[in-house]
């Protein structure tokens, strides 16, 4: 993982200027978190920014001082009178409307519709009755095929619910960054086994040549948790115990065994 | 209060954070000069400036339990904090956000003479240092609170020029104050 890149970037610069998106605020954050020469580069920044600010100080006039501190007070006063007033709710009632239906005499035509609809019903009874004989012994075939199959799929979902638990699993949405706005996926990580699935891919679709690599951060180190396709399903990554953050690379078809920073979609913290 | 003495005022965090308002005099004593100054450059109006900084404080007396200084320094948090304001109050007064237009008087080389200029107009000491677009670049995105993308057509240079010139300006800078 090149970190010298990454700093060499100016985004640590545009960071500490407030001049980011909310996800490369977080990507920074997560990013200063994990590796000590990241934070330590983003610390000379804010300070070299810091002393040039000192140096340019312009003094403020003193009534400015004054002001703040009183305004301050009165903030400070208010909030105890807040938390003693509860705020009354009102409450909207409802009047039901009441509404008279009018009646009309359906009689004559609900017998005649009566009459007509029993008709047609024994003469398609009659039709239908050979056709359906005809397609039962199929049918029981394939229900009993199908109850096979729904035997498995409910194994499978049991299996997938068991791994998705809320008891053991916390579930991570990561957001893209500016390679990938707006989307997000999910990573859902068992803390006790250490499993790790993807869900609901968002990612923009990757070239054939190419596939999204997750990455669990362990102690400034980048572990490879395995490659990834764009779809809905849910899909079992390599397990990983201690993870500090996961962050999904854009790689060769295959995976690489260091991750490449500057195709960095996904970052977050745990 | 002499810029010296700022500089010595330390600040308790978690003072701070327990709502301590000596603590937070403490806080207004060291940087309220810096961040003023900032403001005004945003703002380019005393009144407006000085309702700007009160704002702010007032913001970041509220809000101080949201700071996280695992995230980044006081200074930093309360200079967003401090921008922001500066620059929706700036777009209120429906002036865009300018760039003081005599900066680029200020340093036009790094002749022997310019310690004398820079003292004439109240730019201190570690500017010197830099070269007029590396100065100019951080200037623009740093006091005037434009956006880099902003900066750069302002400048009239590509985001990438500025960016680097912002880094080398801002290397330099670390050096003079990593003593």
């Amino acid at each position: 993982m090149n970190i010298n890149d990454y700093i060499l970037s100016g985004i640590l610069e545009q960071y500490v200027l407030g001049d980011v998106s909310p996800q490369e605020k977080q990507e920074v954050e997560c990013m200063s978190h994990i590796y000590p020469e990241i934070k330590e580069e983003l610390t000379k920044v804010e300070m070299a920014l810091e002393g040039l600010a000192m140096e340019q100080a312009t003094e403020v006039p003193k009534h400015v001082k004054k002001n703040i501190f009183e305004a301050i007070e009165l903030e400070e006063s208010n909030n105890q009178t807040e938390s003693t007033n509860p705020k009354v709710v009102s409450i909207k009632n409802f009047k039901e409307n009441s509404s008279t239906n009018k009646t009309y005499n359906f009689k004559k035509y609900l017998v005649a519709a009566s009459i007509l609809f029993i008709i047609s019903l024994s003469s398609l009874y009659l039709f239908l009755n050979s056709a359906f004989q005809a397609k039962e012994l199929a049918l029981n075939t394939r229900i009993e095929n199908l109850n096979l199959d729904k035997v498995q799929v409910e194994e499978n979902y049991r299996n997938q619910l068991a791994a998705l638990s809320i008891e053991n699993n916390k579930l991570y949405v990561l957001q893209g960054n500016n390679k990938a706005p707006g989307k997000t996926m999910v990573v859902a990580w068992n803390k006790v086994t250490g499993q790790v699935y993807v869900n609901n891919i968002q990612l923009p679709s990757t070239p054939s040549d190419k596939q999204y690599q997750l990455w669990a951060l362990k102690d400034g180190k980048p572990i490879d948790l395995g490659v990834f396709n764009v779809n809905n399903s849910l899909q079992n990554m390599k397990n990983i115990q201690g993870a500090q953050a996961f962050a999904v690379t854009l790689e060769k078809k295959g995976g690489s065994p260091a991750p490449n920073l500057q195709e960095l979609y996904a970052i977050v913290n745990i | 209060m002499t810029e010296t003495n700022t500089h010595n005022i330390q600040i308790s965090i978690a003072e701070l954070k327990a709502k301590d308002k000596k603590a937070f005099e403490n806080l207004y004593d060291k940087y309220s000069g810096a961040l003023f100054n900032i403001i005004l450059r945003i703002v380019n109006n005393q009144v407006i400036a000085e309702d700007v900084l009160q704002e702010s404080f007032v913001k970041i007396w509220k809000n101080i339990d949201k700071y996280d200084d695992d995230k980044s320094t006081i200074f930093t948090w309360m200079l967003n904090i401090s921008r922001n304001t500066a620059i929706d109050a700036a777009r209120k007064k429906s002036t865009r956000p300018t760039i003081q237009t005599d900066i680029e008087d200020v340093y036009i080389s790094k002749s022997t003479t310019i310690e004398t200029n820079v003292n004439l107009i109240g730019v201190k000491d570690s500017l010197k240092y830099l070269t007029t677009e590396q100065s100019l670049a951080i200037q623009a995105v740093y006091f005037s609170g434009l956006t880099h993308d902003d900066a750069a057509q302002y400048l009239n240079i590509p985001l990438g020029t500025l960016k680097t010139r912002i880094r080398m300006g801002l290397g330099t800078l670390k050096k003079v104050f990593a003593k």
